[in-house]
């Protein structure tokens, strides 16, 4: 058993070496990675949790509060307001644009001619820098601009985009979904194109016309993209907030502002780090519940 | 197996090693207080027998690229101040205050890189004294040569308790700006100074075609500034926001002259239409539409340089106007503020010192003239008028006011000449903001302007009532006396 057991040694000792050479090279690799997520995320994420129990001075020095900040978030009456307007610009994207880059993509794949211009054209917006969308748009808006002169030609009253409370969430969502849908459509198409060509041919050869191709071949075989956009635009949504401080400042009246906004109000113009620190934890927390719940749901519904 | 633990343990030490070192480098600054010196410390020179000063290193506020005039006017003043102080080494640092206001500033003083010293408003005196990003100046005020030629108002704006924790740049009184080309070609006669709110309103209805995208009358209505704007209304009104009573500090503007101001807001936007439709506007949205012709009257204290040099509007017809009062021979209160320099507090204090000395270097001197002449010369290459400060840091009856007249008088349609009449009224009941929480205050009653603006049946009194008690409940509450 003695000479069994140190004779197996070597080899034992040179497997081992051989994967720890193999984990070493991947681990060196991936080294990089984990220390830009470590630095940049994790670290962040993990400040910001023991942030939000102090009251943060730069000068002074911190002073643990407990969860004093949570009770604030609480009380503080925009805290609601921001919650209600994050909820409605989610639904407003949903329905404004959830729907917009799939078509795009669709259509531009039943495209027989032009399909490499058109790809251009839809992805143009997104190269627009920030600066010069929120002004074009802006100018867009103006109560004697182009969208109210276009309406006017049909004897509609002008619109006050932006300064009405109820119009002012409807035009950012307006804008965002012309600004971001470029992007979102050629994820959409890249999975159009890559649907076996002869699926298509079969239907055609059944007599299939186009909505039918479409119903029944091209929506079912993206709808997992569907599922991760949808994930996708609601992280994305939820945390929203710098077209409404470029182009209301959260007003009319806080009816444009959102969740982010908040926090970067009470950080950046109120000085509350610590308050702005658990209203981070409360929406990184309500976010990482909702995406685990989503892919769950996903994955149960892909077995 | 023994090797693979080792790497992972040798990679989970790097990184633990890496983000303790980034931590180390913020935390010692948070609990640190004002016993830093970063930025270049005070180390001892060589020792030579005889006493020589301490080695120092400031950092100081350079001027922008696009700035070349300013950046040789600084060069030179380094190059002056090195003579006189050899043993200091200067740093320089492009980083100004507007680049992101108190919240960079103080995540600049966390990460030990805010300069020696920096330039602020005097709207920013209550955040950065309360935060402690100001150093206390008065041992250097106090000792300073030209202490009694300084403009007394300008410094009274950043003493807190007793002492001085800024040093004046120059200062401003809200005043109002006025396109008189659109009167002209209306034929509509300009009101006089002793204007009040139903004279302004008259005035703003007689140039108003929102048809055209010209409005009569803009005031902010968008970020703090809306509520400093009505500020100078509340004032006007008799209401001064808050009082000291029974050992506290109470919010008093749930008023009827609080009122009579929202009121007054609600008619110009839904009364008489005389704001601009798209009404959601800050200083610079105010701007634009004063350079491009659409706004007649404008609440705004640069209302000359905007339209004069950046609008290209002719001279006459860019008018200045003092704010009006609320009815003929009540007080035409204004808000008063300026530019100021701010010491980094984390600065050791011979730092502080030199950096107070650099900043007032050319202050009361010949240089100073020579730089003034500069600036004035830059303005006239570019074809544009120079407009004097209406408030300088030195006291207009100080001899250093008298040089400075006579160098203006020798740039004759240069230097932009104030309507004497104008001078004599325009600050004559200027007032600070308010001493306690000005711009929580401000926040909330930018909520209730944007109200009012965006619902023409707003409940005016519940507003006033609503956004009272705020100010009392979540900031006058706590402060200490």
């Amino acid at each position: 058993m003695k000479t069994e057991y140190v004779s197996r040694r070597p080899v034992l000792a040179s497997r081992q070496f051989g994967k720890s050479r193999l984990y070493f090279w991947g681990l060196l690799f991936l080294l990089p990675e984990m220390i830009i997520f470590c630095v940049f995320l994790w670290k962040p994420i993990i400040m910001g949790m023991y942030y939000s129990l102090f009251e943060i001075n730069f000068i002074k020095g911190n002073t643990f509060v407990g969860l004093q900040n949570y009770f604030d978030i609480f009380r503080d009456d925009s805290f609601l307001k921001a919650i209600r307007n994050t909820l409605w610009y989610i639904f407003l994207g949903l329905i404004m644009g959830f729907w917009v880059p799939a078509m795009a993509a669709i259509a531009i794949s039943e495209l027989r001619w032009f399909r490499a211009s058109a790809r251009l054209i839809v992805y143009l917006p997104n190269i627009v820098p920030a600066v010069a969308l929120y002004g074009v748009w802006r100018w867009l808006f103006e109560p004697i601009g182009p969208l109210n002169k276009f309406l006017s030609v049909f004897g509609a009253d002008p619109i006050m985009w932006l300064t009405d409370k109820s119009m002012a969430m409807f035009s950012i969502v307006l804008m965002n979904t012309w600004h971001h849908f470029g992007a979102t459509a050629l994820i959409y198409l890249a999975a159009v194109m890559n649907i076996p060509k002869d699926l298509y041919e079969a239907a055609e050869i059944d007599g299939a016309g186009v909505w039918q191709r479409i119903r029944h071949i091209t929506l079912p075989s993206i709808r997992m993209i569907f599922v991760l956009m949808l994930i996708m635009q609601l992280i994305s949504n939820s945390q929203s907030y710098e077209p409404q401080l470029a182009m209301t400042g959260g007003g009319p009246n806080e009816a444009t502002l959102t969740y982010m906004l908040m926090v970067v109000n009470d950080a950046f113009r109120a000085f509350q780090f610590g308050k702005a620190s658990a209203m981070g934890v409360i929406l990184f927390t309500t976010l990482t519940a909702l995406s685990i719940l989503l892919y769950a749901m996903q994955r149960k519904e892909a077995n | 197996m023994m090797k693979t633990s080792k790497t992972i343990m040798i990679l989970t030490l790097m990184i633990a090693m890496l983000l303790a070192g980034c931590s180390q480098s913020t935390s010692g600054k948070n609990e640190g207080g004002n016993t830093g010196s970063q930025g270049g410390e005070a180390t001892a020179a060589p020792e030579t027998g005889d006493k020589e000063p301490e080695k120092v290193k400031i950092t100081i506020q350079y001027p922008k690229p696009d700035q070349e005039v300013e950046r040789l006017a600084m060069d030179d003043r380094i190059k002056r101040f090195q003579q006189q102080y050899p043993h200091v080494e200067i740093a320089k640092s492009d980083w100004h205050y507007s680049d992101g206001g108190a919240a960079t500033l103080g995540v600049k003083l966390a990460a030990g890189e805010a300069p020696s010293y920096f330039n602020t408003y005097a709207t920013e005196a209550k955040i950065l004294t309360d935060n402690g990003y100001a150093a206390d100046i008065t041992k250097y005020l106090n000792d300073y040569e030209f202490k009694d030629q300084l403009n007394e108002k300008l410094l009274d704006i950043f003493k807190v308790d007793g002492k001085y924790y800024s040093f004046p740049q120059g200062g401003y009184v809200m005043t109002i700006g006025i396109n008189a080309k659109l009167f002209r070609d209306k034929g509509v006669e300009l009101p006089g100074y002793d204007w009040t709110w139903d004279e302004l309103i008259e005035a703003a209805k007689a140039v108003n075609e929102p048809e055209k995208g010209i409005a009569g009358f803009a005031v902010a209505a968008k970020s703090n500034a809306a509520g400093w704007n009505l500020t100078n209304f509340m004032y006007q009104a008799g209401e001064f926001v808050e009082e000291i009573k029974d050992g506290k500090v109470t919010s008093t503007f749930n008023s009827d002259a609080g009122l009579k101001v929202l009121e007054l807001y609600r008619q110009l936007r839904w009364e008489h239409k005389v704001l601009p439709g798209d009404w959601n506007l800050e200083n610079p949205d105010m701007s634009n539409l004063y350079k491009q012709g659409r706004l007649g009257i404008i609440f705004h204290n640069n209302s000359l340089n905007t339209g004069i040099n950046d609008g290209g509007f002719n001279v006459e017809d860019a008018k200045i106007y003092p704010l009006p009062s609320m009815e003929k021979g009540s007080p035409n209160y204004a808000i008063t503020g300026g530019n100021f320099f701010v010491i980094n507090p984390q600065q050791s204090e011979a730092q502080q010192e030199m950096a107070f000395k650099f900043i007032t270097y050319d202050y009361f001197k010949e240089s100073g003239i020579e730089n003034e002449a500069k600036k004035i010369e830059e303005r006239q290459s570019k074809n544009q008028v120079y407009v004097p400060d209406l408030m300088p840091y030195y006291s207009l009856d100080s001899e250093y006011a008298v040089k400075m007249t006579e160098l203006h008088a020798e740039y004759p349609g240069v230097v932009y000449e104030f309507d004497k009449e104008f001078l004599n009224v325009f600050n004559q009941n200027a007032k600070a903001e308010p001493p306690f929480h000005a711009q929580d205050y401000y926040a909330i009653m930018t909520n209730i302007i944007q109200e009012i603006f965006s619902n023409e049946k707003a409940d005016l009194a519940k507003l006033l009532k609503e956004g009272s008690e705020k100010l009392q409940t979540e900031f006058l509450n706590k402060v200490e006396l």
